[in-house]
């Protein structure tokens, strides 16, 4: 059954503060307009219109800062208007990679692992003017990592948009497809941050 | 709305300033985005690690990928040559731009793109790879080209071959063909050097081409002074000189004439054009040597006169005295004795006969046969002769007439009296005898433009055509006179022939079988 967002629950999220770049919303935009054409998109303006939302889509700038609330939002009405499962929330947060301008320009901290995971948190603060994220191990040995973000409580379906979205950067590191990564620790499951363990081949 | 939301400790100016920056930023995305979608030319960014970053407009319409498709993907995944796309990455990272290197795009539907790809690295301040801008351009309707120049190439190819293994047949023919007309060269050259007679071969410019051992032998002649030469050219060899007079200085075929080369060389010679195909390609000269057949017949000629001259004395004292007795002057003999002695008369006149024949025929043949020409009005020799037949004929009862046309016509000759009176006597004898009993001969002389035309025309037994080539020949007689068994000793054509031609003449017949023949011969007039 479509689960449908509801008005309150957009207004709720509304409400939480924190900003993200505007490229990671444009990229969402862009994976529903890749996925399902020009005219699905325009139903996320509809849609964000129909929760009391008044903002203008088209005038979202890459390298401006909006509320990280409007970028959950879009995430949330892409996944009810393509129906997306798990597998497709976590296809769309590796689309905010490989469909993000932005990303693009920061193609030299990935001319390493160890750079990228060293790196790392100072990407974090160019798309996030809240919360944080930390290195904690790099064992290219036994080929795994492991980071953790503090301070980020949305929608837990950002959970898994994240994996998409780290994994994607590992494997643009990596310069190859087959990496993994899982979801260790989650605030949403009571604990104090999200921890991720990422592993390649 | 507003979502700006300032940092703690920042001034007024200093907002002012980012947000100035923000929106340069913003601009230049913008700027950044319409003009890769414009660009009609397809490029991409990698990672450092080869990995898709970015990928424009043209490079979807080309690769039928999306960004979502195949951004994070390894680069080398859209292509067939995944190693070679490696490798090029790796000598970008050396050389830093690598251009046009022909790869094979493998688009989303599968469908194979003849592309060249160029590729350059990037790098930061620190000259650390940060990526490489890669370009790709579509080839495949130049592919399409090649691959029809290949294919039309590889038919040309194929064509050539076989046209190659059709010629090194044909030359393998060819090589046998040319050792066959090389072995065929030999054995012609061995037949031709080894020749009995001897050969000479003149191109249809007179030109010596070639001459055998045998005719260099015969001619006393050098071949090396010879080969190349003009026959007008070589009269300093008499043999040569010699036939080329009797061509009258042309290419003329000639059937086994006389050349006499000294005293005691005689040679036959006939010439021949070697056709090819109905052409005319050189001209052969056959040279025979006859001294030897001449020195047999001269022998024979002399013997024969020799037997002659000692037959003809004791023949004339028999005659004498045959006539003495049969006349009575010594004594009176019996009918019957006379009777039989009349016949040996006859025989023994017959006999005399033969003997001056081949006395005749041994003086042409020894060239002794002199001739004692004189001018004289040709009619009356013809009536004198016809006059001195007469009696003949009208004991055969032949209507025997002589016809001179056009009498008052000059028909002055230079002729031998007694061998032209011979010829025609012989001719008139002929006639004679074979015509039957009851049979016509005219005789009949017609002045022709600057020759005589002597005829005599019977009704006789005619010469069969298969004896008509030999008629003129020694001793020859036709099979149905013989039956006749009148008398003849096969010469008195033979003789005829040689007096008319010494004279100059010609002489011929024509004859049909049981119905007649007509004798001609022809004599230069003087006046």
């Amino acid at each position: 059954m479509k689960e449908r967002l509801s008005k309150k629950e957009a207004q709720k999220l509304m409400q939480m503060p924190g900003n993200v770049r505007g490229g990671v919303i444009l990229a969402n935009l862009e994976f529903i307009r890749q996925k399902a054409g020009q005219s699905e998109m325009g139903r996320v303006q509809e849609r964000l219109k129909e929760m009391g939302i008044a903002f203008n889509l088209k005038e979202l700038k890459p390298m401006e800062f909006y509320p990280e609330a409007l970028s959950v939002l879009t995430v949330l009405l892409v996944k009810e208007i393509l129906n997306l499962d798990d597998n497709g929330v976590f296809e769309m947060g590796k689309a905010g990679i490989k469909l993000s301008l932005f990303i693009k320009t920061l193609t030299k901290y990935f001319i390493s692992l160890r750079q990228c995971f060293e790196e790392s948190p100072r990407y974090w603060q160019k798309h996030f003017d809240f919360g944080e994220l930390e290195p904690i191990e790099l064992n290219e040995e036994r080929k795994y990592a492991i980071i953790r973000i503090k301070g980020y409580k949305y929608h837990p379906i950002m959970c898994l948009y994240h994996r998409g979205y780290f994994l994607q950067i590992a494997e643009l590191v990596l310069g190859r497809s087959g990496a993994s990564i899982e979801e260790t620790k989650c605030v949403h499951k009571k604990d104090p941050y999200h921890e991720y363990i990422i592993r390649w081949k | 709305m507003c979502f700006f939301r300032s940092k703690k400790g920042q001034t007024s100016e200093q907002r002012k300033e980012i947000l100035k920056i923000k929106d340069d930023l913003n601009e230049i995305a913008g700027y950044l985005n319409d003009f890769l979608d414009f660009l009609p030319l397809a490029i991409c960014d990698l990672s450092p690690s080869g990995a898709i970053m970015n990928i424009n407009k043209e490079l979807e319409v080309l690769s039928g990928f999306y960004s979502l498709d195949i951004v994070g993907k390894n680069f080398s995944e859209i292509f067939l040559e995944k190693a070679r796309i490696q490798e090029l990455i790796a000598q970008a990272r050396k050389k830093g731009v690598i251009k046009s290197q022909e790869f094979t795009l493998n688009s989303k539907s599968d469908k194979r793109i003849s592309v060249n790809v160029s590729i350059a690295a990037r790098r930061d301040k620190n000259e650390d790879i940060i990526g490489y801008f890669v370009g790709v351009i579509d080839i495949s309707v130049l592919g399409e080209i090649r691959s029809k120049m290949e294919k039309e190439l590889f038919v040309r190819t194929a064509d050539l071959e076989q046209s190659r293994a059709a010629l090194l047949n044909m030359l393998e023919d060819t090589e046998l063909a040319r050792a066959r007309a090389e072995e065929e060269k030999k054995k012609t050259e061995t037949i031709f050097t080894n020749f009995v007679d001897g050969l000479l071969v003149f191109d249809l410019n007179k030109r010596l081409e070639l001459i055998n051992p045998k005719a260099e032998t015969l001619l006393s002649a050098n071949k090396k002074e010879l080969i190349g030469k003009k026959i007008d050219e070589l009269s300093f060899v008499p043999g040569i000189k010699m036939l080329n007079t009797k061509m009258k200085g042309e290419l003329k075929e000639v059937f086994r004439q006389e050349l006499v080369l000294g005293e005691k060389l005689y040679l036959e010679v006939t010439t021949n054009f070697i056709l090819a195909q109905n052409q005319k390609m050189a001209f052969l000269v056959i040279l025979h040597d006859i001294t030897r057949e001449k020195e047999i017949e001269q022998i024979k000629s002399q013997f024969v006169s020799v037997a002659a001259h000692q037959l003809r004395t004791p023949l004339s004292i028999i005659k004498w005295s045959l006539d003495m007795v049969l006349k009575g002057d010594a004594g009176k003999i019996t009918n019957q004795q006379k009777d039989f002695l009349s016949k040996t008369f006859q025989t023994n006149e017959r006999l005399i006969r033969i003997i001056n024949d081949l006395l005749n025929v041994a003086r042409i043949e020894e060239g002794r046969y002199v001739y004692q020409p004189k001018i004289l009005e040709f009619n009356e020799l013809v009536g004198q002769v016809f006059d001195s037949l007469k009696d003949l004929a009208k004991i055969k009862k032949l209507s025997f007439k002589l016809n001179i046309v056009d009498s008052s016509k000059p028909k002055v000759v230079k002729v031998d009296i007694e061998k032209m009176s011979l010829a025609m006597k012989n001719l008139l004898e002929n006639a004679i005898n074979y015509t039957k009993g009851g049979g016509k001969i005219l005789v009949q002389l017609e002045r022709k433009d600057k020759h005589l035309e002597f005829s005599v025309k019977d009704t006789g037994v005619g010469i069969p055509k298969e004896h008509q080539a030999r008629i003129f020949s020694k001793f020859f007689r036709s099979a149905n006179v013989i039956k006749m068994e009148t008398d003849g000793s096969g010469l008195g054509l033979f003789i005829a022939k040689n007096v008319v031609e010494a004279h100059g003449g010609k002489i011929w017949f024509t004859s049909e079988e049981n119905k007649g023949t007509t004798f001609f011969f022809t004599l230069p007039t003087v006046i």
